[in-house]
């Protein structure tokens, strides 16, 4: 069995006639957080979106395990145990937590019909939830009665339910207040004690250097630099994202 | 602490999705009885409850299709293409009744399946794939019938339609009423606890989420309109019977009617809330409406009028989420 659990090989995709990522090479090891930094527009989301199996890439080969994946939808994603807590958190706002955090995996019976467990689902969401140290008031309160910090709860509770081996974090402090982003730096950390993987994409540089063993820079869809945490700082990165040739980084 | 915990359980109520249906009913019903002394007469009501069920029938289907976001305009049209079909299979082909009554059923699953890949494979806007049919299947009803009333009093007068009986009584209960609420509970059933029923109100949700969570949305997009043909179907089978005759323009203006009664019952356009139950009062109060103006001796010119006004007060509650189109 290969080391790395994740294996990204010359990626490429591009949008019309925009290239997103060219020739993106990335693996991921056992129980890492790899931070993925860069500047707006950089491919960063597109390269999570591949590994998530939203979008297909024009080149190139997924590997998990060491073993060749296609992709083709989030679903074949999920079943190779890689999870995804997007951006916007990808909730239905008018299903409660518990049926969010089992959207399109429900507990059911009855084979043909698929009749909902609701009661197994309440008692398994209640055990994930509680892993991860939240507390709700009731567990069939709906989402879009949640705060911001909630709702990212469930995002995550979503992603942990099936004991993933990989999550892909999308800027997951964007619509965190500031007093919400420390407890889920920590949250991040006890991830990979679980022996988790987290690819983790974020603007707040500081946050990524903070629980990151890795970092890797992307710029207009290349990768441009590698980093070990204990190798680099604030300004490097900074640096790095932006480029050489100042102009070339706004373009 | 007694007091309390009648506020909780009052509050809970309110919660629910079907109070404000049913609120809207116990409301409809104080008026009626009190502008009318016969109103509430249990007479009365069955004449009602009669009248309501094929709109029941179409608008529990049409309540599929809003919970997902979209909206079926078709369904008046596969309600008389299928009384067209159905009575031509009977009495002109004498087709066997099984074989004729799943035969149209079978064409409303079919309308349904072409609404979906429509909507979903040529990417045309619900609105427009389903207007499409509302002209097309009201065109297919007028070829097929030539523009005449298909009816077993013009073939003689001791023959009828072998499917009749669906219009007779079953132990003094009529049987389109009960059909009409066995599918409207077996609706909000599927909805609220299966696994399908699921999806629907993900789809009507946040249909990106439903998708990334794995959530085959194309394919339920296409059985929501599968069981709104099918429903469609269903009540252009009892239609036919109960007017014993099947007619290209019959149930003009049902869409919309089913449409007001989704409203009424609580589930808002962009869908993703509401009930099936909600839908089953939407539908009992414009079928009450039609009938206290009778009972009022007031002219049905006004009914309308009157429909437009309910349905509008109706609309103030429904809005859900900030943006309205």
């Amino acid at each position: 069995m290969s080391h790395l659990l994740l294996e990204a090989r010359n990626i490429s995709k591009s949008f019309g006639a925009v290239r997103a990522l060219e020739n993106v090479s990335l693996s991921l090891e056992r129980g890492e957080i790899l931070g993925l930094v860069g500047d707006n527009a950089a491919g960063k989301s597109t390269f999570l979106k591949i590994l998530a199996g939203v979008h297909l890439p024009d080149h190139g080969e997924l590997l998990v395990e060491g073993k060749k994946v296609v992709l083709r939808n989030p679903r074949d994603a999920r079943h190779m145990g890689i999870e995804m807590v997007y951006q916007d958190f990808m909730l239905a706002p008018n299903l409660d937590i518990v049926a969010n955090i089992f959207l399109g995996r429900e507990v059911t019976r009855w084979r043909v019909f698929q009749k909902l467990e609701k009661k197994k689902m309440k008692e398994r969401a209640a055990q994930v939830l509680e892993e991860l140290g939240v507390q709700f008031k009731s567990l069939n309160t709906l989402v879009m009665n949640l705060s911001g910090g909630q709702q990212q709860m469930v995002a995550i509770a979503r992603a942990l339910l099936y004991d993933p081996k990989v999550i892909l974090m999308d800027e997951p402090t964007a619509s965190l207040s500031v007093r919400a982003i420390e407890p889920l730096l920590q949250l991040v950390e006890n991830l990979k004690e679980r022996g988790c993987s987290v690819n983790y994409v974020s603007h707040r540089l500081p946050d990524v250097l903070a629980i990151a063993n890795r970092i890797v820079v992307l710029r207009s869809g290349r990768i441009v630099a590698e980093r070990k945490r204990e190798e680099t700082n604030l300004e490097e990165i900074v640096y790095f994202m932006m480029g050489l040739d100042r102009k070339e980084g706004d373009a | 602490m007694s007091t309390r915990r009648t506020t909780l359980v009052v509050r809970e109520a309110v919660n629910k999705a079907y109070f404000k249906p049913v609120l809207f009913l116990a409301v409809a019903l104080v008026l009626a009885t009190a502008i009318s002394p016969h109103f509430l007469t249990i007479r009365n009501i069955r004449a009602i409850l009669i009248s309501a069920s094929p709109l029941m029938i179409v608008a529990v289907g049409e309540a599929i299709v809003v919970l997902t976001g979209m909206i079926d305009l078709g369904c008046e049209s596969v309600l008389a293409s299928s009384g067209v079909l159905i009575a031509t299979m009977d009495l002109m082909l004498r087709f066997p009744t099984f074989i004729s009554f799943t035969l149209t059923l079978a064409f409303g699953l079919l309308i349904g399946v072409l609404n979906g890949l429509l909507v979903v494979r040529a990417r045309i806007p619900s609105f427009v794939t389903t207007l499409g049919m509302y002209w097309g299947l009201r065109g297919l009803a007028m070829v097929i019938s030539q523009g005449y009333p298909i009816s077993p009093s013009a073939v003689s007068s001791s023959v009828s339609f072998s499917f009749q009986w669906i219009v007779s009584n079953f132990r003094g209960i009529p049987v389109m009423v009960i059909i009409a609420f066995a599918v409207a509970i077996f609706a909000q059933i599927f909805i609220s606890e299966f696994k399908k029923g699921r999806e629907i109100y993900a789809v009507g949700g946040n249909e990106l989420a439903a998708r990334n969570c794995g959530v085959n949305v194309d394919l339920v997009k296409i059985q929501v309109f599968m069981v709104s043909g099918f429903l469609s179907a269903l009540a252009g089978i009892i239609m036919t019977a109960w007017i014993n005759q099947a007619y290209a323009w019959t149930a003009q203006g049902f869409s919309l009617q089913a449409v007001a009664a989704v409203v009424l019952g609580g589930i808002p356009f962009i869908g993703g809330f509401g009930t099936v139950i909600g839908v089953v009062i939407g539908s009992f109060i414009i079928a009450m409406i039609s009938d206290l103006i009778v009972l009022l001796g007031v002219s049905p010119l006004y009914s309308y009028i009157v429909t437009a006004v309910v349905l509008v007060v109706a609309g103030l509650q429904v809005q859900k989420g900030k943006f309205v189109k």
